[in-house]
């Protein structure tokens, strides 16, 4: 326990130190001093203007992507008891991108800031009221599992038609952009929009951690230790969904995170279901803001898409974690 | 201690809803192991998910003595179950997978995951992780799950499957010890002569149906066995001990 207690303030150390030096990284240098004048409020416009308007917001998203899909991946991985299923499992990932691109394909994003995130919450919302009327709230995990897979198909023949249909290259590009996920040019607002869905869905997640413990046994076992099966498929899915479907909304489909995190955490909380929450949350809070950091110290023409990064780090890295045994779980 | 009057469970399959288990009433009682024997499919593992709650009821009743079985909570911290199949999905370290056991509770006693660890001889694998050790050795972690809380009934299907003789004894043994504090056992088991040996009462089924209960010296006789088990069996003395012996 105390074990845990200490990674969790480490990785939370960590997220800040590097959320504040990634403040000072883009394409505008800046030094030390000038972010200490901010910081102290007495900074100039110029500053201000750079530090709270534009890096700010996108690095506290990031961190709050990277966070939900942290604690996603190590919820629904204990709870499937199985190290490779990632968050965009139950279908809420593609069902808020749906509806992301609905709104970009009916020209909506450039009318309100904020349609694309709220069609895409919607949808998010929306694919798990359908998951719960095809499967029931007692559904079995494969039940579950098979139906978030048909959810997330039919979402994904959505967005496909989006993109065969859309009018013209810039609105089919502005998709494909959108869909690559990114947290440049989001603002207060969006992180706003994100937000209360973002900490609804995590509550309900960490709420299970009890549970996902007793569920290490197998189902049969947990319910003889108390567990109330329905009642935690509920809560999982529909905090996956909450959770998911805010991020996604403003930030695009960024992958990898929450398939990684849990297992770079699991071996350093003894595997533990509960104990491996909260530091894969953190862990990939820290993960996205380096790779945000990353986006913006590397001089490129055209900025990189967070997902792109993530896909291009992540895969080497589950190689490697694939060749050291016991890394994984799932193997007992 | 907790008693099963005219119980019957249907398959959970709604499609194809067939009667598993009819009409059965029995006890298990404090202080004594109650094995439930009889041949494949004859409806051992419902009736002890039945016990234990797992499985619904189409008729009867179950009461725990002092208690309300309907309720999850109250049944969690009444019994301690052992499945068939003993999975476990991370390489958790023996301790924490003993520590499972008290989740019922709500707190985590160290020096009780201690003791239990100590009771069924596998301390020294405290801090192991559960998927290093061999069969023998991880049946004894999940019997120090099983003991923890001293729980007042244990229910077990089939734990002595793919254990040597060396470790069905010892697991025995085990079992014995918890029934002699004052636990009431419930195990099904294959083993006719292990049965024999340590039980103290004896449930033998059929097709779903109770055909016989009683002390093990008045079931385990050939004309009980034979026509259920469609095998002749001997019986043979050694010392105070009697065998069932199949004839080849």
């Amino acid at each position: 326990m105390k074990k845990t207690i200490k990674l969790n303030f480490t990785l939370a150390a960590l997220l800040l130190f590097i959320g504040t030096v990634s403040l000072m990284v883009g394409d505008v240098a800046t030094s030390p001093a000038a972010l200490v004048d901010w910081l102290a409020g007495v900074g100039s416009e110029f500053h201000v203007i750079l530090f709270e308007t534009i890096r700010a917001p996108r690095i506290v998203l990031a961190a709050l992507t990277g966070f939900v899909l942290g604690l996603s991946g190590a919820a629904i991985q204990g709870f499937l008891r199985n190290p490779l299923a990632e968050p965009g499992i139950l279908g809420a990932s593609n069902g808020a991108a749906l509806g992301a691109v609905m709104a970009i394909y009916l020209g909506l994003a450039s009318t309100v800031s904020y349609w694309v995130p709220l069609a895409a919450a919607v949808m998010a919302l929306a694919s798990v009221a359908v998951l719960m009327a095809v499967a029931g709230v007692g559904a079995s995990s494969l039940r579950l599992i098979l139906a978030g897979f048909a959810v997330s198909a039919f979402a994904g023949a959505g967005i496909a038609l989006a993109l065969n249909l859309s009018p013209n290259y810039f609105a089919a590009l502005e998709i494909a952009f959108w869909l690559l996920g990114a947290v440049e040019n989001r603002s207060w607002l969006h992180v706003s929009l994100a937000l209360p869905g973002a900490v609804f869905g995590c509550l309900l997640m960490l709420s299970t951690a009890r549970s996902l413990n007793a569920l290490a046994l197998g189902e049969e076992v947990a319910q003889t230790l108390g567990l109330n099966l329905r009642n935690l498929r509920a809560r999982i899915a529909i905090g996956l969904a909450l959770a998911i479907g805010a991020v996604v909304s403003v930030t695009g489909v960024i992958g990898f995170v929450g398939l990684v995190a849990p297992h770079l955490v699991r071996p350093y909380c003894g595997h533990m279901p509960s104990r491996s929450l909260l530091p894969s949350a953190l862990l990939g809070a820290i993960l996205l803001v380096l790779a945000d950091t990353a986006i913006r110290a590397i001089p490129t023409v055209m900025e990189l898409k967070l997902g792109v990064l993530t896909a291009f780090f992540g895969v080497p890295l589950l190689l490697l974690l694939l060749r050291r045994p016991g890394t994984l779980g799932g193997e007992a | 201690m907790l008693e099963l009057k005219n119980v019957s469970a249907l398959t959970p399959d709604s499609t194809t809803q067939k009667s598993i288990l009819h009409d059965i009433s029995c006890r298990f009682e404090a202080g004594q192991i109650t094995a439930i024997v009889g041949p494949n499919g004859a409806g051992k593992t419902t009736l002890l998910r039945a016990a234990a709650g797992l499985a619904p009821l189409s008729a009867g009743s179950i009461h725990l003595e002092g208690c309300n079985w309907k309720n999850r909570k109250t049944r969690a911290r009444n019994l301690a179950y052992l499945s068939q199949f003993q999975n476990i999905a991370w390489p958790l370290s023996c301790r924490d997978v003993v520590a499972l056991g008290l989740l019922p509770y709500g707190f985590r006693n160290d020096e009780l995951v201690t003791a239990a660890l100590a009771r069924c001889h596998v301390t020294q694998f405290s801090d192991r992780p559960i998927d290093t050790l061999s069969g023998g050795e991880r049946s004894r972690v999940f019997m120090a799950r099983l003991l923890v809380a001293n729980a007042p009934l244990l229910l077990l299907d089939e734990p002595t499957q793919s254990l040597d003789v060396a470790g069905a004894l010892g697991l025995m043994h085990l079992l014995r010890g918890a029934a002699d504090d004052g636990a009431a056992v419930g195990v099904v088991m294959h083993d006719l002569n292990l049965a024999f040996a340590f039980c103290d009462h004896v449930l033998l089924l059929q097709n779903g149906v109770l055909k016989a209960q009683g002390a093990p010296r008045d079931v385990f006789t050939p004309s009980q066995l034979e026509p259920i088990f469609d095998v002749e069996f001997d019986v043979m003395a050694v010392g105070d001990a009697q065998y069932l012996v199949p004839t080849m």
